[in-house]
């Protein structure tokens, strides 16, 4: 079982099943949420139409945070199992996080002027994802730093597990610390401080935005796939070529 | 709507947009290569 998990044939069919799925259903998700989102849920009583912005926001927060979750556990198991499947998994899925983090960061920014009247303050939250943003710079920048692909995999899943310790601070900062950035609204124990009205539009994006960012992660790692079926191609095609030249 | 909800709007779609073009662009790219091969 666990051998044709790490099979790339396994990902290349079940990617070529899978895709269309999510990108259709993701795609409907956001026309569906994005017209929720702007038309029909009504205004906030204290932030007005800003908080519309939520709707981009939280689901772009969420969406950074749980790649990085994800390629943290990919990397582990990588190195555990020795698969280099695990290691190109972390890589598929790093400019999807690295793009929602980006996203969150500029909404946040943008969603901060009318409500705070800044567009940035250097509180727990917000500079604990700004460090997640560069701790997926710092990954692609590793990955490009090695001539040999596979050393550059190996360096970047060790950073990739060492900033894990940040995910937690990210989740956590606004308990403990006094922060600008207001607490859990949704992910905590208790019931969620947030009207019904502003919750379905907030679902549908999530769903849009997590269905939308595996579409876009599993494409990645289709590429990621082929062009390394393809330099092992053409290498053989060239020793092939010197061989008979030899003979 | 103000300005603040189309900036932000108009960023997110242009940045998830610019992404999903650069993903099926590369993967188009790479299956052609492999059909040279193959």
């Amino acid at each position: 079982m666990l051998r044709r998990w790490g099979h790339p044939a396994f990902w290349l069919k079940g990617i070529s099943a899978v895709n269309p799925w999510l990108a259709g259903v993701g795609g409907t998700c956001l026309f569906v949420g994005l017209v929720w989102a702007l038309c029909l849920s009504p205004p906030d009583y204290q932030q007005g139409e800003a908080v519309r912005i939520m709707y981009v926001h939280v689901p772009a927060s969420w969406g950074a945070l749980a790649i990085y979750t994800g390629m943290a556990i990919t990397s582990s198991i990588a190195f555990i199992m020795r698969a280099t499947l695990g290691h190109l998994l972390t890589k598929a899925f790093a400019t999807v996080g690295m793009t929602l983090t980006g996203i969150s960061l500029v909404t946040g920014a943008i969603w901060g002027m009318p409500t705070w009247g800044t567009w940035w303050a250097w509180d727990a939250r917000l500079t604990s994802m700004l460090l997640l943003f560069f701790l997926y710079c710092g990954y692609s920048f590793l990955l490009r730093a090695f001539d040999d692909t596979d050393k550059g995999l190996r360096a970047g899943g060790v950073l990739v597990m060492l900033g894990s310790v940040n995910i937690p601070i990210i989740k956590w900062s606004v308990d403990w610390w006094h922060t600008l950035h207001q607490p859990a609204s949704l992910l905590r124990f208790a019931k969620p401080a947030i009207h019904g009205q502003f919750l379905g539009p907030l679902i549908t994006m999530v769903v849009a935005f997590l269905l939308l960012s595996l579409w876009m992660g599993f494409l990645r790692l289709r590429t990621l796939l082929i062009e390394r079926k393809v330099m092992a191609l053409r290498l053989r095609q060239q020793s092939l070529s010197q061989w008979k030249l030899a003979a | 709507m103000n300005r603040y909800v189309i900036l932000a709007y108009g960023i997110s779609l242009l940045m998830m947009g610019s992404l999903a073009v650069y993903c099926w662009w590369r993967d188009a790219r790479a299956q052609k290569d492999l059909r040279k091969y193959t």
